[in-house]
Formats: C-alpha cells, sequence, structure tokens
C-alpha cells in the first residue's frame, strides 16, 4: 500500500475541516435563522375546562406586544427555536406570566394557548398545520395514488 | 515631460462617459424630480447594485473581456434564495444560508465557464454571453422541473399548483432588505443602508488586496500578454479559470443583494439582464474592455442609474408617455455597451497601425492609444 504524501495529507486534512467548518455554519444560520409562526391563541376550552382571559397584552422576545380579548387569535413570526412569552392579564390584581418555551425545529407553525398557559392546562403549545396545507397534502397523496407511473418528463402509460 | 491636454484624446478616452453625462445633465431638469428624491434613489441603487458591477472586474483584469457569463453566478444565487425561501429562514441569515447555497454551485459553474472561455480565447464576450443562455435553459430544467419534483420543496406557497416547479414571481418577504435594514442610518432626509455599504467596501478592500497578491499579479500579466505570461511560467489557462470562478461566485453574491433590495423575484427572468446592465454600468463609469477600476464601478453605477431615474419622468414630461423614456434608457444603455466594443476595436486598430508605423522608423510607437 502507497503512503500518503505529507503534504497531500495536510492539504486533505485542510480541506475536510473547511468542508466540516462550511456545513456547520450552514447548520448554525439554519437552526437560528428558522422562521416560525406562533399563532397566540385566546380562546376558551369548549368543556368549560378553562376560561378566555378578558383582556391581556402578550409579547413574544423584543417584539412588539399585543392585545388579547376572549375569542382573538394573532400572529407573531420569531426566527430561532428558543423564546419567551410574557402575558400580562389586564384584569387588576391579576399576575403576569413569563415563560420561556422551545419551538420544534422542523415545524413552521405552532398554536400557543394563553388561556391554557394562564390555567396551568397542558399542553398549552402545540404543532399547528394549516387546512389549506394538509388540503393540499391530502389532494397530492390521492394524485400520487391515482398515477402511481407517472416520472419526471413521462406521464407514464 | 510635460504632457499637453488633447481635447480629442480626451474625448476618445471618455466618450461614453461623456454622452451619459450630457444626457443626464439635459433629463434631470426636465424630469422635475426633487433633488433629495434622485439623491435618496441612487444611495438605494448603490447598495442594490454595485456588488454586481464589482464581480465584472477580475475577469477584465485576466484579459477576458466583460464576463457575461456572470449570469450563471446568479442563477446560482437565485437558487439559494429559493432553498432559503422553502427552509424559511429569516433575515440576514437566510441571506448568508443562500449564499451557503449559492457558492459550490458557482463555484462548479464558474469552472466549467472558465473551461468553455479557456476553449475560446478572443471570443470570451460572445461565449459568455452564449453560455449564459445555454445555462439559463438548464436552470429552467433545475427550477421549473427538478424542484419539488426531484429536489425536494417544502413549501406549497412557493411551488406551482401543479405540485411541482416554483412559481413566476418569488415573494422574498422572509428576507425582503434584511441586510439594508441591518443598519441603516438616517442621514438628514436621506436613509444610508450602511451594511450593505460596509458589505461593498469590504469587497474593494479584497480587491485591492487581491491585486497585489501573486494571483492578482499573475492575472494582470495575463491580461497584459498571455504569450509572455506563459513563457514567464505562469498557468494562464487555471489563472484564467480562476478569475472566472471568483467573478460567478461574486455575481452569486451580488444577484443576492441585489434581490434582497428588491424583496421579490421573477423567477425565470431575474437574472436574464444582470450581465448587460452590470456590464452598462461598467462602461458608463469610463471602463473599457481590457481595462477597469473601482472608481469606474462607482461612477457607472451612479452615471447609469442617475439616467434610469429621471429619464422615464423626463419622457412623459417631454411627450407625454413614461414609456418613450424607458425605450430611450435602454437603447442608450445598449449603446454604452455597443460604443465601449467599437471604442475598443478602434484602439486596438490604432495602437496596432502605431505600432507598426514605429518599426517602419516613422511616428514612434510609443505614444499610441491606450
Amino acid at each position: 500500500m502507497s503512503k500518503l504524501d505529507p503534504k497531500a495529507a495536510r492539504r486533505w486534512a485542510i480541506r475536510a475541516v473547511l468542508a466540516a467548518v462550511y456545513l456547520a455554519l450552514a447548520v448554525i444560520l439554519f437552526v437560528t435563522g428558522k422562521g416560525h409562526t406562533i399563532l397566540v391563541d385566546n380562546k376558551a376550552d369548549p368543556a368549560g375546562a378553562y376560561p378566555a382571559l378578558k383582556a391581556a397584552v402578550v409579547s413574544i422576545g423584543r417584539q412588539k406586544p399585543m392585545e388579547f380579548y376572549p375569542g382573538d387569535r394573532d400572529k407573531f413570526v420569531v426566527k430561532g427555536q428558543r423564546h419567551r412569552i410574557r402575558v400580562k392579564p389586564l384584569a387588576p390584581g391579576a399576575q403576569e406570566r413569563e415563560v420561556e418555551f422551545r419551538l420544534p425545529l422542523g415545524q413552521d407553525m405552532t398554536l400557543l394557548s394563553i388561556s391554557k398557559l394562564m390555567a396551568g392546562a397542558e399542553p398549552w403549545i402545540e404543532v399547528f398545520v394549516a387546512p389549506t396545507v394538509q388540503q393540499m397534502a391530502a389532494e397530492r397523496a390521492a394524485d400520487d395514488l391515482a398515477n402511481p407511473l407517472e416520472t419526471f418528463g413521462n406521464t407514464g402509460p | 515631460m510635460s504632457k499637453t491636454f488633447d481635447p480629442r484624446k480626451f474625448l476618445a478616452d471618455n466618450l461614453v462617459v461623456v454622452i451619459f453625462l450630457v444626457v443626464t445633465a439635459f433629463a434631470v431638469p426636465v424630469s422635475g424630480l426633487s433633488a433629495q428624491f434622485i439623491i435618496q434613489e441612487l444611495f438605494t441603487r448603490i447598495g442594490r447594485n454595485a456588488f454586481l458591477v464589482f464581480s465584472l472586474l477580475l475577469p477584465i483584469m485576466a484579459g477576458m473581456g466583460i464576463n457575461f457569463g456572470m449570469v450563471l453566478g446568479a442563477m446560482a444565487g437565485e437558487i439559494g434564495l429559493i432553498i432559503a425561501v422553502d427552509w424559511g429562514i429569516l433575515g440576514v441569515n437566510g441571506l448568508a444560508f443562500a449564499s451557503l447555497v449559492g457558492m459550490p454551485i458557482a463555484v462548479f459553474l464558474g469552472w466549467i465557464a472558465g473551461e468553455v472561455l479557456n476553449r475560446a480565447k478572443g471570443r470570451e464576450m460572445v461565449t459568455g454571453y452564449i453560455l449564459g443562455f445555454f445555462m439559463d435553459g438548464v436552470y429552467q430544467l433545475v427550477v421549473l422541473y427538478m424542484m419539488g419534483y426531484i429536489i425536494p420543496i417544502r413549501s406549497p406557497a412557493i411551488t406551482l399548483s401543479r405540485g411541482y416547479g416554483i412559481r413566476n414571481t418569488l415573494g422574498l418577504d422572509s428576507v425582503r432588505q434584511s441586510l439594508d435594514n441591518l443598519l441603516a442610518v438616517r442621514i438628514g432626509p436621506y436613509v444610508l443602508p450602511l451594511a450593505t455599504y460596509m458589505v461593498i467596501g469590504l469587497l474593494c478592500v479584497f480587491i485591492i488586496w487581491f491585486r497585489r497578491t501573486k494571483l492578482g499579479q499573475d492575472m494582470r500579466a495575463i491580461g497584459q500578454d498571455q504569450g509572455v505570461s506563459h513563457s514567464a511560467g505562469i498557468s494562464v489557462e487555471r489563472t484564467r479559470i480562476i478569475a472566472i470562478m471568483i467573478s460567478t461566485v461574486l455575481a452569486m453574491i451580488g444577484q443576492i443583494i441585489f434581490l434582497q433590495n428588491m424583496g421579490n423575484m421573477a423567477t425565470y427572468n431575474a437574472h436574464k439582464q444582470t450581465g448587460f446592465f452590470a456590464a452598462a454600468a461598467l462602461l458608463v463609469g469610463g471602463a473599457s474592455v481590457s481595462k477597469a477600476t473601482i472608481p469606474n464601478v462607482f461612477i457607472g453605477v451612479v452615471l447609469l442609474h442617475l439616467m434610469y431615474i429621471v429619464m422615464p419622468r423626463a419622457g412623459a414630461q417631454l411627450f407625454g408617455e413614461a414609456q418613450i423614456g424607458e425605450f430611450f434608457r435602454d437603447a442608450l444603455s445598449y449603446a454604452a455597451i455597443a460604443m465601449a466594443l467599437v471604442i475598443y476595436a478602434w484602439r486596438k486598430r490604432a495602437n496596432a497601425e502605431r505600432a507598426r508605423a514605429g518599426l517602419r522608423g516613422g511616428e514612434a510607437a510609443a505614444g499610441g492609444v491606450k
């Protein structure tokens, strides 16, 4: 077996390190820059387990605070996985709550219920899939079943 | 040795610049636009376009003329942006991620372009132009058919209704003006995208540094005489390929900066005119096919875009039709490129004639047109 020239070995090692750094940088940018939509929801439990907040100011991270009234749903678009939500009920004497949470990396949209959060009900944060996306996925799945032989550049027999 | 001012030589050297100055000087008052509006637009457009124009400098230095093949880099940048938007990466992270995705594609395309141009020595510009058209077909194949089919695309918002292929217009809301707004500084009535200017400044520093390196010196030597450079032991073909690769990578980054400022992307057309506008800006700035400097870039971007800003309004004021101004500015931009090419050919012939006259013992060859 021929021995690798030390110069060439060093060169390949440097290249491998550079490639690893490149990939690591891409991963860091992805993880820290991935956008998530948080739908903040202030609805009461249909079964009556917890009520909606009468009025509350909600802020996530350094974003502009928003006011929520019963039945409201609004969105915050955030970057990265770790965030802090602050819910400040406007009722006199009500206690403010601040919670840190982590979003799943692969999910674009999550539903955060402040009424559940304030009532201590779990889970107050859930993955949310928009109905249109669900519908599109179902249509595509049906289409794939109907045309199982379809390939790129050829619609099949 | 004292130098006397020769107006004919000065005009011949700066004909394109002078024509643009005269036309713009006429159009600015006619347009009726305020100085504040024009200056703000110029600040924005310098940030948007200068990086792209800079990508043309190195191939000119290496004697390869204007790299019309820079559209290959622009396509790589667009692919990077499509992936960044699909993966939902926001802000400057999205731009950096798009650059990382586009980088290997740009390097690969630059290498192909360099290899092709090495086989078409002396005809680099037209070859690069046609190469751009060819690669546009490949780009369409990838983006229109493979994305969403072979290359996974998660977001239904950016795919065509049939389920694969990217939509004709891609909204870049996730990265829109993220670099411009990263460090937007207000000076009086003007807003300056300082972060974008810093990136352009870094590129200027890189180019100045690069010209002093061994590789930069090699490129300049090749630009002056390939035969002599080869005899001196410089690997001409390799150096030319590197020049085109760097140019393609810079064009990729330039296109990302350009598109983040625009805020949306014409998926199948955004890159088509990139080479043309960048070349026009450089030539209007006083560069030639064989010589271009950093000041040429800034002068060119300012002059060309000053004309782009005022001409539609001037057309509307003069003829009651803004479209006439649009036609006029396009015609002038093409004329700038044509004129620069003609002047370059004329100078080359004039120099050859002077050299021959010098050999015959007539006028000294040293006085040739440079």
